[in-house]
């Protein structure tokens, strides 16, 4: 792989992990009035913290 | 004038010792002391005062007997600040400072981030025993005084997206943690929690 290849695959991985981002923030608008707290998730499991 | 320069007539051929010396302006033994915050104002007035001697000799009612160097040293010491006061005004310096810094570190010690989980993070959350549980809690634990500063226990790394706010990654062990941070509630969202698998984190 020359130096021209692998900068196009660096960018290539650079612009998947944007979007990974951003359909993460999408998802977390979404369901943001489902979220509960650690401590409700480790009760609701019988963990003890 | 000093013996050693010649005898004046009024005075005796056998030179007299001079007196023993009174202490110092601005010595004070309590240097740093926080239990004497409240005579801080006092000790430092005493420190600025310089102390000639030809004062302290007429204080102390001896005749002066004054050398040029000793007339030197007294113009000096008229003109600025003892040693001690010097070191009373560094002194003080060190302790505002240090003051300062912890104040500055109690307030970022106080304020702490809210953790929420989303349903997709739960999921995995689920499948995972209660130690790794508490291992991951003892991260978030550490996470929730600064989740933008990397450091032991929280090995984090940011990333970028092209519309939304910088999503951050924990990782704790061989799992990974995706969060991002709202300042307005203080709270933390994990979105997204997966296992490390391969050679990247990206999936």
């Amino acid at each position: 792989m020359n130096a021209v290849e692998a900068k196009e695959c660096q960018e290539e991985m650079d612009y998947s992990e944007a979007a990974h981002v951003d359909e993460e923030y999408e998802y977390l608008l979404k369901n943001k009035d489902q979220a509960i707290t650690f401590e409700e998730y480790c009760r609701k499991r019988g963990i003890k913290l | 004038m000093h013996p050693a320069l010649g005898s004046s007539s009024n005075q005796s051929a056998v030179p007299k010792p001079y007196p023993p010396m009174p202490p110092r302006a601005g010595s004070h033994p309590a240097i740093g002391s926080a239990s004497a915050a409240c005579l801080l104002p006092l000790w430092l007035h005493r420190s600025m005062q310089p102390g000639p001697r030809s004062c302290q000799r007429a204080r102390t009612g001896q005749p002066a007997r004054r050398s040029a160097i000793h007339a030197r040293q007294d113009s000096w010491r008229a003109s600025t600040l003892s040693m001690q006061a010097w070191r009373n005004l560094f002194t003080l310096f060190i302790l505002i400072m240090v003051s300062d810094k912890a104040t500055i570190y109690g307030d970022l010690a106080r304020m702490t981030y809210k953790i929420n989980i989303l349903s997709k993070a739960q999921r995995y959350f689920d499948t995972l025993d209660e130690r790794t549980i508490l291992n991951i809690w003892s991260s978030i634990a550490e996470l929730k005084k600064n989740p933008y500063r990397r450091r032991p226990l929280v090995d984090i790394i940011k990333l970028r997206g092209f519309k939304s706010p910088p999503m951050y990654r924990l990782r704790v062990g061989r799992h990974r943690l995706e969060y991002f941070i709202d300042e307005n509630e203080n709270a933390i969202t994990v979105t997204n929690a997966f296992l490390r698998s391969g050679d990247s984190d990206y999936r």
